[in-house]
């Protein structure tokens, strides 16, 4: 199924008992495609990038990944394809307690590279995100801007072929929440990264050329973008 | 799972038990108390084994005979060591050593010697006087048997007595260490929880999820036997120095004499009480694939 789409949501839902949160929703994001998905706070948009991680299973339909029903995956396939993505999240999830260096290295420690791997790839992804003489520093030492500079270079050091971004620019000042936009815009553009980015910013959605996909009322639409 | 890897995941275990040091100090002064206590039972009950085992061994069985003459199915009965003929000259010999004031006297009274003969046999195994008693008495050759009858029951139930409280006290004692050991590991878990959750979301494998624990658990386990070890065999060693002067008749056991087996027993306990409490403790979260 080379031709298959990157991520393919056929007609899931989900429900928690009687609370229904998505009803129905079709998702199609191709290889190194960049698509937005727009919803207010409570809307859905975490469950739906939890079912493409595997974290919850829908209630109906299924969720394919590069053609590959993800809910028949055993839990090891699971951690297998969870290391080919990069996250980055509204609140930073950085490690206080662990300097920016070890906080970056968490998704390479995971698989297992040497140590000398490891601080050759940190060390190169803080230099390109600008915070290379910051690899010392701890979480608390960082602006807002820096912090979420941080986190992406977390998603980004161990290559991944996803980047699930949830409000990654919703706790930002103007200023750096469009330098963070523009990152993952250029990681998508010239890093051919496929890039899923929920936001409730309809403005950045209106602003950009770029498909989006709207949760409302447990529905998902589509919207093309501009062209 | 790489030696690199295995490593880090050490250092991790370290530095958790470093990072909840308050509940660390409390877990390990707890373990650490417990192994002294089953330390200390385990020397008792080697002590008592010994002095009762030393005494049930030189329990001796005499079976008087009716006529004076040796008797082959005696001498041939299973479960005995030695055996020694004794007959009536022996036993009047004995007897006048026994008392020298009044050796002369009996000599004179008596125109007769009426002493039995006898055998004077020592078991194999103190287990065995019993039946070896009863044996005896069913011979016709024999008139009476005497031997320490009340002494070794009282000295084999002492050592069953012993043996039990001992398991109960084991069984009791190590399912308090494994309690203490699992309830520090889900703090530690609880603690670690922010990294826990992202490690799943970035793809961590459950074991390299819970390795930092099963080290954890088994460190504190290790350190608590060699501070428990430490105090055991301190305190040990003066006892017996002080029996050895105080006690010399009785047979108590030497530093010596238990140091390596104590050691190695009270690592290996210590050890795997802290692994086995780690599992225990972080169990809901362990690979089921």
């Amino acid at each position: 199924m080379s031709n298959a789409p990157f991520i393919y949501l056929n007609g899931v839902s989900k429900a928690y008992g009687n609370n229904v949160v998505i009803k129905h929703a079709d998702i199609m994001i191709p290889k190194s495609g960049f698509a937005f998905l727009l919803g207010s706070t409570g809307a859905g948009k975490s469950t739906l990038l939890k079912m493409i991680t595997g974290e919850i299973k829908p209630t109906r339909g299924q969720v394919y990944i590069k053609g590959q029903d993800i809910t028949k995956w055993s839990k090891s396939q699971k951690a297998a394809w969870r290391r080919k993505i990069g996250y980055v999240f509204q609140e930073d999830r950085l490690l206080d307690y662990k300097t920016v260096f070890e906080n970056v290295a968490l998704p390479l420690e995971i698989q297992e590279l040497s140590r000398k791997k490891i601080k050759e790839k940190v060390n190169a992804i803080l230099r390109v995100i600008g915070l290379g003489n910051r690899s010392r520093a701890y979480p608390h030492q960082l602006s807002g801007g820096e912090r979420q500079r941080v986190s992406l270079a977390r998603a980004l050091v161990a290559n991944p072929e996803l980047i699930l971004a949830d409000e990654p620019t919703a706790q930002l000042d103007p200023p750096t929440a469009a330098e963070i936009f523009n990152l993952l815009v250029s990681l998508n553009r010239t890093g051919r990264i496929t890039i899923l980015m929920a936001t409730h910013e309809w403005e950045l959605v209106e602003k950009t050329n770029l498909p989006a996909y709207f949760i409302k009322d447990g529905s998902v639409r589509f919207w093309e973008g501009i062209r | 799972m790489k030696a690199a890897t295995g490593l880090r995941q050490i250092g991790k275990g370290l530095s958790n038990l470093w990072r909840h040091k308050g509940s660390t100090v409390a877990a390990f002064v707890t373990v650490t108390i417990a192994l002294v206590v089953l330390g200390f039972f385990a020397l008792t009950w080697l002590n008592v084994l010994t002095l009762t085992s030393s005494l049930l061994n030189n329990l001796e069985i005499r079976a008087f005979l009716v006529k004076n003459q040796r008797v082959n199915q005696i001498e041939t009965l299973p479960g005995i060591t030695q055996f020694t003929f004794i007959t009536p000259e022996m036993a009047m010999k004995e007897m006048t050593d026994s008392y020298p004031l009044y050796g002369e006297y009996f000599q004179g009274i008596l125109t007769d010697n009426p002493l039995q003969a006898s055998y004077a046999l020592k078991a194999e195994d103190s287990q065995l006087i019993p039946e070896i008693v009863e044996k005896l008495k069913a011979m016709p050759e024999v008139d009476e048997v005497i031997y320490g009858g009340q002494a070794t029951d009282t000295l084999l139930n002492l050592q069953r007595f012993i043996g039990g409280f001992g398991f109960l006290l084991f069984f009791i004692l190590t399912t308090a260490i494994l309690l203490v050991v699992a309830n520090t590991l889900r703090l530690s878990f609880a603690i670690r929880k922010p990294e826990i959750l992202l490690e799943k979301l970035l793809g961590a494998s459950p074991l390299y999820i819970v390795g930092p624990f099963l080290w954890e658990g088994t460190v504190l386990g290790f350190l608590s036997s060699v501070a428990a070890l430490l105090i055991i065999l301190t305190s040990y060693n003066s006892f017996a120095s002080w029996a050895a002067q105080a006690m010399p008749y009785l047979p108590f056991r030497t530093l010596e004499s238990v140091r390596y087996g104590l050691i190695t027993a009270g690592l290996i306990l210590g050890t795997t009480m802290g692994l086995i409490g780690s599992i225990w403790g972080v169990r809901r979260y362990w690979p089921k694939e």
